[in-house]
């Protein structure tokens, strides 16, 4: 946008052509006048604030140098969340982040934020505190790295705006140990802004778009949100881990590049390897099945997995994180089933007691009901939730397959009656499911199967896999499929090997459904979709 | 008186309006004449979707007929059954009323839908109740048909651990009709039969309703629409009070009492209804409340006597 000086009253009715009227003259009298006054007061600080006067905050504020770890000292740094009352008129050091900071007059107010975590700071001119110093500070770029040292000091009203709400840091030492561009592509509040609820006129509109977001992903991850969508995130790993391992479950690792698709060959991104060409693995579901037939009994793999599916929708990832588990069982695959349900419940139940910060913090941008489960998880048979969609007007044979929006309704009416949004399906036709599934030996219409839902969405399947390799080369022969093409897999059978079942489960997936968010881009980091490969 | 002439000759057939405003059919039928409109209607254009959806209507109702005659012959057949059954029943001191007894259907009903009074019981309902005040009259109900399999869940409300002893109590695996109980953060008791719809039961009272309908014999006094108005009375004096009883305790302790008097010597384990079951359920958490001391004689044995009913309570 051009600017340009604005033409004086009295110039507007030369170039008019008449001469300047008495009240033009008058009013342009005046702003000479005005014009004068200014420069008479602006050079009536110059010289105050050229003057050499000393500076009373000196080497209090300033950039540090760059960092190459030349000083070994020792200081107590305070987390800011960990300041309250209780740290009252105790001197403290911080490094945080300039969220904000704001001039008026004297003083100069900042909001330092760390992680999810704010407090208040206040520079103001006096005894301590030189002019020099808050004009340094007022001009520090917004998401600088400040180092603040300054006295706790609690405030009688509840600052509402940081969450430090009952104390503020009166700022002593101010000191910049990275800056910052002053020119942000995003705005923090602008991305942590909640969506306004219907109705909510006096809210601002000012949003940021999932794209922007992610083309500047290490800005988009500051806000509270994501700061505490990750932590819950890592949160569902650990919790996973945790519950297997007391169940004496093996951690493995199986390889990511393979010479064979591990899922038939659709869906699967070749690599070039040496002087042939190699897949990235869909699935961990052989290697995990080889362990059991290695005899370790109980296994589970957290690692990437790769699918080439162009789906361009709210759940898929090209590459996502999968908890896969396999194990070995005694007589029935139900004790599989109960085992995965129950490591299920220890996850929603870890999340619930040690995470309610997070998914709070979560929830004040991205608003949802807490999610319900049952513990035991409710465990349907598909024959039931074939009954349950066609009392409510869906037409279903006994042997389809549920679409996805039959999902969501069974979602909800399970909802409605259980009060829960995780379940169980059990006993799912045999004619949807892949060759390797066992047959329910009651009925063969059906197998032992299973889906597991949460929020109306399937996060897992599973089965009994068929562990004799007469029996699998039989079902593949059936399912069309090229036996020379799975031969390795059958073969992994030939020495013996225990019935066993397992399942995977996307980790993304199950973090973004637990929170009831609506799109799996919120819960991957630097999530690879069919259209994104960056950053 | 007298007959007069017409004073303006009015020819014998003439076309009079039907209507004061003639307007174009909404639902596209087409009537050019009242007398047309009585013969059946010619359709103009009918969609096919429509069309499809009006058969599909058409057929659904034919299989409710069909399912409706099924369940009447069900009920016929069984009938010679129940009525050996109400003989012996008939013995005990508490009167029944009749099936065809008017009084039965004029009774205020409970938020249980009319779909599912006199039908049996579902094949999985859920109750949802809380762990403090455990719905106990369901052990009782549930001594009535063995075939009827309990699943205990605990809701993630629940922040504090649920006593084992609880879930145990009620869990009992068989093959039959499910009840889940859903031990949750939650007032009172509620029933849900069925995920769609409103149908359900608030508090433990109405719940014990539902299941005396679907579980208790029909003529049996356990039955809630079997009781004789006269002690319907009582009988409902101690369930709406059980209800009120954490703000009213006394009064629960006078209803069941009176209702206790009146019963007499004719207490006995054929001849409990539900506003037995019920009123040990409420007086156990009465009592964990207060002091079992402050209770009468009467009472406890009362308690004792339901207690030694389902060996798990002891």
């Amino acid at each position: 946008m051009m600017v340009t000086e604005e033409p004086t009253t009295a110039q507007e009715a030369q170039e008019a052509g008449g001469a300047p009227s008495k009240k033009a003259l008058k009013k342009a009298a005046k702003e000479a006048d005005k014009a004068a006054k200014k420069e008479a007061s602006q050079a009536s600080r110059q010289p105050q604030d050229n003057a050499n006067e000393p500076d009373i905050s000196e080497g209090s504020y300033g950039e540090r140098p760059l960092n190459q770890s030349q000083d070994k000292t020792v200081r107590k740094v305070e987390k800011v969340s960990d300041l309250g009352v209780s740290n009252a008129t105790q001197t403290v050091w911080i490094r945080a982040r300039l969220h904000t900071s704001r001039a008026k007059g004297k003083q100069c107010f900042v909001v330092l934020r760390q992680g999810r975590s704010t407090i208040q700071g206040i520079i103001a001119v006096g005894e301590n505190t030189s002019k020099q110093m808050l004009k340094f500070v007022t001009n520090i770029p917004k998401e600088s790295i400040v180092d603040v040292r300054g006295l706790v000091q609690t405030v009688p009203k509840p600052i509402e705006s940081c969450t430090q709400s009952d104390v503020e840091l009166i700022c002593q030492e101010f000191w910049v140990v990275s800056l910052a561009e002053p020119r942000l592509p995003l705005q923090i509040d602008d991305a942590s802004r909640p969506t306004p609820e219907d109705g909510d006129e006096d809210a601002l509109s000012i949003r940021v778009n999932q794209d922007t977001r992610l083309d500047n992903r290490i800005l988009d991850l500051r806000t509270p949100a994501n700061q505490a969508i990750y932590r819950i995130e890592a949160g569902v790993c650990k919790l996973f881990r945790e519950a297997l391992e007391k169940k004496n479950f093996v951690e493995i690792h199986t390889p990511k590049i393979i010479s064979a698709a591990s899922e038939g060959g659709a869906n699967v991104f070749t690599v070039s390897y040496f002087k042939t060409s190699a897949f990235l693995a869909q699935s961990p579901q052989l290697y995990k099945q080889m362990a059991i037939a290695s005899d370790f009994d109980r296994v589970y793999t957290v690692g990437s997995v790769f699918r080439a599916e162009d789906s361009n929708t709210h759940r898929h990832l090209t590459e996502f994180v999968g908890l896969d588990l396999e194990m070995a069982f005694d007589t029935h695959y139900h004790e599989v089933v109960d085992t995965i349900g129950a490591t299920f419940t220890e996850i929603f139940r870890g999340l619930r007691d040690l995470y309610a910060d997070e998914i709070s913090a979560v929830n004040k941008q991205y608003p949802a009901s807490p999610f319900a489960f049952l513990d035991p998880p409710l465990r349907l048979e598909f024959p039931q939730a074939v009954e349950m969609l066609r009392e409510a007007g869906v037409e279903i044979g006994d042997e389809d397959d549920l679409s996805t929006p039959s999902e969501k309704l069974l979602g909800r009416l399970v909802k409605a009656k259980y009060d829960t949004d995780f379940f169980i399906l059990d006993k799912y036709p045999l004619v949807v499911r892949p060759f390797y599934t066992m047959p329910d030996p009651s009925n063969s219409k059906y197998s032992n199967s299973y889906d597991m839902f949460m929020r109306g969405e399937e996060i897992l399947s599973g089965a009994q896999r068929i562990h004799d390799p007469k029996l699998l080369s039989e079902r593949a022969k059936h399912h069309g499929v090229d036996l020379e093409k799975i031969k390795s897999y059958i073969d992994a059978f030939k020495y013996g090997c225990p019935p066993h079942a397992g399942g995977g489960i996307g980790l993304e997936r199950v973090t973004m459904l637990y929170l009831g968010l609506d799109n799996i881009r919120k819960t991957s980091m630097f999530p690879r979709d069919p259209k994104r490969l960056t950053p | 008186m007298y007959h007069l002439r017409p004073l303006a000759g009015v020819p014998e057939k003439i076309d009079l309006p039907t209507c004061m405003y003639r307007i174009k059919p909404l639902n596209g039928i087409q009537t050019a004449s009242l007398s047309e409109s009585i013969v059946p209607v010619k359709r103009v254009k009918m969609d096919p979707q429509l069309q499809a959806i009006e058969d599909r209507q058409l057929e659904v109702i034919a299989r409710l007929r069909q399912l409706r005659d099924k369940v009447n012959d069900m009920i016929t057949k069984s009938g010679g059954v129940k009525a050996a059954q109400s003989k012996t029943l008939n013995k005990t001191p508490v009167k029944c009323a009749s099936k065809s007894n008017s009084s039965v259907s004029s009774r205020p009903s409970t938020c249980v839908s009319s779909v599912l009074v006199d039908a049996t019981l579902p094949s999985e309902v859920v109750i949802e109740a809380n762990p403090c005040r455990p719905p106990l009259s369901l052990l009782f109900f549930r001594t009535l048909n063995p075939q009827v399999r309990t699943i205990s869940h605990v809701h993630s409300s629940c922040n504090a651990n649920v006593d084992e002893k609880l879930i145990a109590l009620f869990t009992r695996e068989t093959s039959g009709s499910t009840v889940r109980v859903i031990w949750k953060d939650i007032k009172g008791t509620r029933l849900t039969p069925l995920a769609l719809g409103n149908f359900g039961a608030e508090g433990e009272a109405n719940v014990a309703r539902f299941l005396s309908r679907v579980l208790a014999k029909p003529d049996s006094v356990l039955n809630y629409d079997a009781l004789s108005p006269e002690d319907l009375v009582l009988v409902d004096g101690v369930l709406e009070s059980s209800e009120l009883v954490d703000t009213a305790p006394e009064h629960f302790i006078n209803a069941l009492q009176a209702y206790l008097q009146q019963r007499g010597s004719s207490s006995g384990v054929a001849n409990r209804t539900i506003a037995d079951y019920v009123g040990y359920s409420t007086l156990r958490y009465l009592t964990k409340l207060k002091s079992k001391q402050s209770l009468q004689k009467s009472l406890v044995d009362w308690m004792n006597s339901l207690t030694n009913e389902v060996p798990a309570l002891c």
